[in-house]
This record gives C-alpha cells, sequence and structure tokens, in this order.
C-alpha cells in the first residue's frame, strides 16, 4: 500500500503557498536566538527599528521540480546592528521596530555586525519533501 | 556554525543565506549562515563544509 505525495504534488504545494496572499514574505531581522516554533515573533528586536522588507517569494527547484519555496530580500541598517536571527512574516506590520502579522519561517545565526547604511540581502530556502 | 533552525511541518531542508553590502560598496557573500536537514548527517555534512571551506 501506497500513502504519498507525487514529485508533482509537491510543485502543487509550493505553487500554492506562492499564489497565497497572506505567505510568509515580510523580512524582519533581530538580535535574539532561539525561537521556538510557536513563537510569533523574532526574539529580540533591541534597537532594530528598520521596517519589514517586503521580499519577494518564488517557486525554485532543489532535488524535485518546484520543490522549494524561497524568499529573498534586503534589509538596510539605520544605526549599528549585531544581527543574530531573521523572520519571515505575513504581514508588514506596524510600528517601529514593527509588530503584527504572523511569523512563518525562522532562523538564527552568528553575528553579523553592521553599520549605519550596510546591508543584508537574504535568501531563505524552504525545501519540501514527500517524508 | 551558525545558528540551528527549527524546521517542522513537512520541509525536508532548510536555509538561509547572506551576503552583506557594506555602505562602502564592499560586498561580503557569507554564504549559508543558518541550514536545517532532517537528517542529521547531511546537517553535519554541511557544519564541516562551512567549517572547513575548500581553497
Amino acid at each position: 500500500m501506497a500513502a504519498q505525495v507525487q514529485n508533482l504534488g509537491l510543485g502543487m504545494f509550493t505553487a500554492a503557498l506562492h499564489a497565497y496572499a497572506s505567505r510568509p514574505k515580510y523580512l524582519q531581522w533581530g538580535e535574539g536566538s532561539g525561537q521556538g516554533v510557536t513563537d510569533t515573533a523574532v526574539d529580540a528586536v533591541g534597537t532594530t527599528t528598520e521596517a519589514r522588507t517586503d521580499g519577494t517569494s518564488s517557486q525554485q527547484t532543489t532535488t524535485t521540480t518546484n520543490d522549494t519555496y524561497r524568499v529573498t530580500g534586503t534589509i538596510t541598517a539605520a544605526g549599528s546592528r549585531a544581527i543574530t536571527e531573521v523572520g519571515v512574516f505575513d504581514a508588514a506590520g506596524s510600528g517601529s521596530p514593527p509588530t503584527g502579522g504572523n511569523m512563518g519561517i525562522y532562523g538564527d545565526f552568528s553575528v553579523i555586525n553592521l553599520a549605519s547604511g550596510d546591508s543584508i540581502a537574504f535568501t531563505i530556502n524552504v525545501v519540501l519533501d514527500q517524508a | 556554525m551558525s545558528g540551528d533552525m527549527k524546521v517542522k511541518g513537512g520541509a525536508r531542508e532548510m536555509s538561509i543565506s547572506a551576503v552583506v553590502t557594506r555602505a562602502d560598496g564592499t560586498v561580503e557573500d557569507l554564504g549559508i549562515v543558518s541550514y536545517w536537514h532532517k537528517n542529521p548527517l547531511r546537517r553535519l555534512a554541511v557544519k564541516l563544509q562551512r567549517l572547513f571551506p575548500k581553497k
């Protein structure tokens, strides 16, 4: 007996996500780490008052055709920053630092130190699989 | 290496890459800064690749 998602099905799922109006595509960075799967915001916005970037989403191929959902976007520092995390949200949010919306993707990393005017271009890939 | 990503919900792997552009125009390609694969051996392989990059 088989119960599986077909290879073409992976492309269907990423296509549906890419077409979804409320898909996660707004990037916000922070200076914290360690958010769990139930958290709805980056850990520590600290002095990171920058607005969320309206990223670009797309379907990509990693192993199987269109098995990957990708979001790209660039955030520019308005002052000195020690960036250690990035979240991808379904809304631009409001305020400074921005709040609101739902965080759909999250990752933390070793610190990237920035001065005012420096920027980070993020590329975030989510690769789906049958198992 | 970089931090861990929390991956649930059927994803096989996730990655975050970063390219820093300094205010003076200098570009620093940091490559993959955060990575997760459901196969722990694959995670270890990527971690080792980042620790010992090919020259």
